[in-house]
């Protein structure tokens, strides 16, 4: 190996070494998606809390505060987006990050497998997306919901979790960094995590070609 | 020389897939609106020619610990495991690039499209690739990809993965407008959600480089499973 090849190996995992040390750092809102106490608040959809479509990338937590309704399973924990009026076509982005509730289980991890249903304004259903088709991004369920003008009836979007989905396992290889005394050592780990479903978590939502009305 | 550069394109990619969600600019993920984007009936895409070495590496290697000496370590340790891996595995034999075109063109042409191919050589500047497939021959927009492959393994002690990383990016050529662009990622998962995972067979692990290389047919199928199923999810989400 002559020099000019190994400066260029010696380049390669210095770019991954930089990679792993970066972090996503993003702007992020939080919106309260919580009121006071939890319970079964309605007969229709008509009557769920409704919180309007964040224009910015906004967390969305769905804790025990969370209202819930009974969608077949058990009363659950859900979101009831309102959409803006249609103008012009864009898009939102629905993302679950799966959370380790156990305080010393860091493997058991639990999800909200997406199912996400568009509704005009009358609360008649124009589609539904269900987890079964959406890709994983990472380890969490997410889908793009575009609305072109052939989707303009549609007003609100609910999003919740499929109770019934089954358990999954995955692999995450991540960076595992220790103090040693001396000063950092980087090493790598993979942490095998299992995945089970339920309706209480964190999802991020990112309208995508809207401009705020003033 | 020339197996540096591949390797290093290929160790790129597969950074990049990394780098891109990593650093403070945001990757800005596009998801492909078919609705819309009716117009779009001919592409360009660059067929890239086959990495002369399929990479085996460890992410996180101790080495890079310990300054530019560790550094100098960690990069011999990955030439030398790379080695052995394609001594294995002859790269001839696992033609990962040459795979995915044979699934993603027909798949592509299947659905409407009509694709014109332009060569491209692992070691061209991007932006001259990028230039080629603007260049006006017809086409509505272009689709530039870039991809690597190989093996990786978090850390020293940690599982060899299948791995590969594909960056597509489809811009609409009239409005100069980006309509579509991801990172997908099979096999070796690092959590990252702005990367579309797609994931290996669960046997397809190997605690060890002796283990990676210990049943060649194996190796090989695992990895040559990743651009079949990564040429499926891309053409799967560039549906009209």
């Amino acid at each position: 190996m002559n020099k000019k090849q190994f400066a260029l190996i010696l380049l390669s995992t210095s770019t991954f070494a930089i990679a792993q040390t970066s972090e996503v750092k993003t702007e992020t809102a939080t919106v309260a998606a919580t009121v006071a106490v939890a319970e079964t608040c309605c007969k229709q959809y008509a009557e769920l809390n409704k919180t309007a479509l964040p224009l910015t990338l906004t967390k969305i937590f769905l804790d025990e505060k969370t209202p819930v309704y009974d969608f077949g399973n058990k009363a659950q924990a859900y979101i009831l987006l309102e959409l803006p009026k249609f103008t012009e076509p864009y898009s939102f982005i629905v993302h679950n990050f799966p959370l380790a509730p156990g305080m010393f289980n860091r493997t058991s991890f639990t999800q909200i497998a997406l199912r996400i249903e568009m509704f005009d304004e009358n609360f008649v259903s124009k589609r539904m997306y269900r987890h079964t088709g959406m890709k994983k991004h990472g380890i969490g369920f997410d889908k793009t919901v575009f609305i072109n003008p052939q989707n303009q009836s549609e007003r609100y979007a609910l999003i919740y979790g499929d109770l019934t989905a089954a358990p999954e396992e995955a692999t995450i290889s991540q960076r595992d960094t220790m103090f040693v005394g001396t000063g950092f050592f980087v090493g790598g780990e993979d942490k095998k995590i299992s995945l089970s479903s339920s309706d209480k978590g964190l999802i991020t939502v990112e309208a995508k070609g809207l401009k705020e009305v003033k | 020389m020339k197996i540096v550069s591949n390797r290093l394109l290929s160790l790129f990619v597969l950074a990049s897939a990394v780098l891109m969600t990593g650093c403070a600019t945001k990757f800005e993920r596009q998801a492909f609106n078919g609705e819309a984007a009716a117009h779009i009936k001919t592409i360009t895409l660059p067929q890239w020619n086959d990495a002369e070495e399929n990479a085996a590496v460890v992410i996180n290697h101790p080495g890079n610990s310990f300054g530019l000496i560790g550094m100098a370590v960690a990069a011999a340790d990955t030439a030398s495991k790379t080695k052995k891996l394609n001594e294995v595995v002859p790269p001839a034999t696992a033609k990962v690039t040459t795979a995915f075109y044979n699934e993603a063109l027909p798949l592509l042409k299947s659905m409407g499209y009509e694709v014109i191919v332009v060569p491209a050589k692992r070691g061209d500047k991007f932006d001259d690739v990028k230039a080629a497939l603007n260049k006006p021959q017809g086409q509505d927009a272009s689709l530039f990809l870039t991809m690597g492959a190989g093996y990786n393994a978090a850390g020293a002690s940690t599982d060899y993965f299948p791995a590969m990383a594909v960056i597509a990016t489809l811009t609409d050529i009239k409005s100069n407008k980006v309509v579509y662009n991801e990172i997908y990622q099979y096999g070796y998962n690092t959590g990252d959600k702005e990367v579309i995972f797609v994931a290996a067979a669960p046997d397809c692990k190997f605690k060890d480089i002796d283990a990676l290389t210990a049943n060649p047919d194996k190796t090989r199928t695992c990895l040559m499973a990743g651009p079949a199923l990564l040429a499926k999810q891309i053409t799967s989400d560039l549906k009209k």
